[in-house]
């Protein structure tokens, strides 16, 4: 690009910052993800935790440009944490953000009539802009056509057709930026804060004539738009046949989950076993090959065995986001969750927490009202996450035999439940809380029902690339961490000299452990559950390498597991793995989860509430099974 | 579900809300009100809106939700909402094929 340079005389010395400003469902992330590909930066907005997605990308001219992917808003009206960031960064008052030199206003060309009022609102606030008409394939397929040099005459702003999901669909959208961009004042002007004040439900009507007239002009053919996604709703929008499919979805979303993971996660075991097989053999035995073997690879590998079921798991919701079937799920179940005080938006929240409620709970913000949206927070975490399917696995392994009962195996009817256990008791604590906060205000759903959408694999792949990459940062860093320190306390102080039991008693973990019993004797935990449950708490999955780094095992992978599992078999009662198993129904979530609370909240309060009510859940969940099971047993001999 | 009538509506014909309107049935805009029975009415009522539930706008239901036909997905210029009979109760309509 040196040469281009020489032709166009007015390039930029700086960086321009741009800025993507659409309605939800406009294509406005396809248009990003064309422009950056995978060189983008995920992070939060200074004091929120809104996903603020950045990346940069240059034109023919070699002018550079950092694109921000504003959240999507229907106004500037802001009634969502998501819209208050749009709104504060086009007014230059969010705090570490600079109003943008040039917003880029992304259009969903079947669906013009909602889409323009907001670029005749953004319009106002006198930044340079130019719009951009996202899926025009779409539309001329569905014989819409519309006139753009009336409707750029008309808005008075440039505008410029888009396939963002198409390799050249964004090339005249960029051309067109740089004439904009070579148009702008060299220096960075200082930008004055934007007055803005909430249009009166006058103004708004006017707003909106003023869209229909412009429409009347620019549209040459309306087309058939809705003909398809109707057809596909009168199935899925359906009374009887529409419950029939979500349920279907979702047996078919966890069965996937289940049995497609299976040969990548074997995988993974074998390739981390050749690993320490690999060690053991080149290094002498000593200190560092204990680190490596016992602390790292089997600490570590028995925590990225659950990449696959957490990519598969993302993948899926990722596909129900993008075809647009999601909120058609929140619609359905509406009613349903209202009975618990919820909103049928806690929907997509809630599936998304039975990956991670980290996610989970960062998609709330779609939710308007503060106690609806503080309920669901709440019950994120009663969703089976991924990550303690490890621990499921482990104790279903060693204590529920592998049987078939009828149709159903044993071992997965019991995984099954569990999962149920979770859900079922997430309603009663939403149950709860509705009562004992009040319910003040009415919130309406007002909910939008996009036009379906074939998912684009790429958006797909960049989604679970980002995805991968945050669990593998995750375990390469805070679990690896953990996993060091674990392995530390574990193996010092070494035993003294003529030690009879094994060299983990004498260690600081084992002091700790032995501590910790006293507690966790009365719902029959040994000593080595309570040192595991210690950095289970920064991470559910670590529990299962933590005991079998605590079992001092030092094999890996899939021979950790058999051992560890046919080890705890036969040294633990079947009351204690049953009481495991309840306590991680509930147990206390790990430290990520609850620094993801208090940063959405903004308060102590409820990350300190929420591990204390689900401590005290677990206890009393596994003290109950392990007296009652105990009784059982004794009853049954 | 809800049966009660505006008396203010009774004298033009065929009024009705949206609130009221049954699967396949279709109506004009009227009015879209800050009813006062709702609490943050206001808001809803500037976000109705701004979605485009504006005066000469037509509606149709697409389709209500099992068991109590509540919320409602309805369909308003080129796009399609999700609405509770609650918030839709405040979007007043001539019926049209009454």
């Amino acid at each position: 690009m040196v040469n281009a340079s020489t032709v166009f005389s007015n390039v930029q010395q700086r960086v321009l910052h741009i800025a993507l400003v659409g309605n939800p469902n406009c294509g406005k992330t396809a248009l990003f993800n064309r422009l950056t590909g995978a060189k983008q930066k995920v992070a939060n907005y200074a004091g929120v935790t809104v996903e603020r997605k950045e990346g940069q990308f240059s034109g023919p001219s070699g002018q550079v440009y950092n694109v921000i992917d504003l959240p999507g808003t229907y106004s500037l009206n802001a009634i969502t944490p998501d819209e208050s960031v749009t709104r504060d960064v086009l007014l230059g008052t969010l705090e570490g953000e600079q109003i943008p030199d040039v917003l880029v206003l992304v259009v969903d060309a079947t669906n013009l009539m909602l889409n323009l009022r907001l670029v005749l609102e953004v319009k106002r606030l006198n930044i340079p802009m130019l719009c951009v008409v996202n899926m025009i394939d779409i539309a001329r397929q569905r014989g819409l056509e519309i006139n753009f040099s009336q409707l750029q005459q008309e808005l008075g702003i440039p505008v410029v057709e888009a396939v963002a999901i198409q390799a050249a669909g964004a090339n005249a959208f960029i051309e067109r930026l740089e004439v904009l961009a070579s148009e702008l004042p060299i220096q960075e002007a200082s930008k004055a804060l934007t007055e803005w004040k909430s249009d009166t439900p006058e103004a708004l009507e006017s707003t909106q004539q003023q869209v229909r007239k412009i429409l009347q002009k620019v549209i040459q053919q309306p087309g058939e738009v809705h003909k398809l996604s109707d057809t596909i709703d009168s199935v899925v929008l359906h009374p009887i046949l529409g419950y029939v499919l979500l349920a279907v979805i979702l047996f078919l979303v966890f069965q996937a989950v289940f049995s497609w993971s299976e040969a990548p996660k074997e995988m993974i075991e074998a390739g981390f076993k050749a690993l320490s097989v690999a060690i053991q053999h080149t290094m002498p035995d000593g200190i560092l090959r204990s680190l490596l073997i016992d602390g790292i690879i089997a600490g570590v590998g028995s925590v990225i065995v659950f990449l696959p079921q957490i990519l598969i798991l993302f993948f899926f919701i990722l596909v129900l986001e993008n075809s647009g079937y999601l909120p058609r799920a929140a619609f359905l179940l509406d009613r349903l969750m209202g009975v618990v005080g919820l909103s049928g938006r806690a929907f997509i929240p809630l599936l998304s927490s039975f990956a991670c409620a980290i996610p989970g709970i960062m998609a709330t913000r779609t939710i308007q009202n503060p106690r609806d949206r503080f309920i669901t927070i709440m019950i994120a975490p009663l969703m089976t996450c991924s990550a303690r399917l490890p621990v499921y696995a482990l104790m279903i392994g060693a204590f529920i035999p592998n049987q078939q009962i009828g149709f159903f195996n044993l071992q997965g009817l019991v995984l099954f439940g569990l999962y149920m256990a979770g859900i079922v008791s997430a309603m009663l604590v939403a149950y709860i809380l509705k009562y004992a906060l009040g319910n003040k205000e009415y919130q309406p759903l007002m909910l939008e029902l996009p036009q379906y959408h074939l998912p684009h694999l790429r958006s797909l792949a960049l989604g679970l690339w980002e995805r991968a990459s945050i669990f593998v940062t995750r375990v390469g860093t805070t679990i690896l961490a953990i996993m060091i320190i674990l392995w530390f306390l574990s193996t010092f102080p070494s035993p003294p000299e003529h030690a009879t039991g094994a060299a983990i008693h004498y260690s600081f973990a084992g002091k700790l452990g032995h501590l910790l019993e006293f507690l966790f004797k009365p719902i029959g935990f040994n000593w080595q559950i309570s040192i595991a449950l210690i950095p289970g708490m920064a991470a559910r999955e670590v529990a299962v390498g933590a005991l079998a780094t605590v079992y001092a095992l030092s094999e890996s992978g899939d021979q950790l597991n058999t051992t560890l599992s046919s080890v705890i078999a036969s040294t633990w009662g079947l009351p204690t793995g049953l009481s495991l198993l309840a306590w991680y129904i509930f147990a206390p979530q790990c430290i990520s989860t609850l620094l993801t609370v208090k940063q959405e909240t903004n308060s102590w309060k409820a990350p300190i509430g929420m591990a204390f009510y689900m401590f005290a859940l677990a206890y009393l969940a596994s003290w109950a099974v392990y007296r009652i099971s105990s009784l059982m047993l004794l009853g049954g001999r | 579900m809800m049966h009660e009538k505006k008396t203010s509506q009774q004298s033009v014909p065929n009024a009705s809300h949206l609130g009221l309107l049954k699967k396949g049935e279709y109506g004009i805009i009227t009015r879209v009100h800050d009813s006062s029975s709702i609490a943050g009415a206001s808001a809803i009522q500037l976000r109705l809106l701004e979605l485009g539930f504006i005066k000469g706008e037509s509606v149709r239901i697409l389709a209500e939700s099992f068991p109590t036909g509540d919320p409602i997905a309805v369909r308003v210029g080129s796009s399609t909402f999700a609405l509770r009979r609650h918030e839709a109760s405040m979007v007043e309509v001539a019926l049209m094929n009454a």
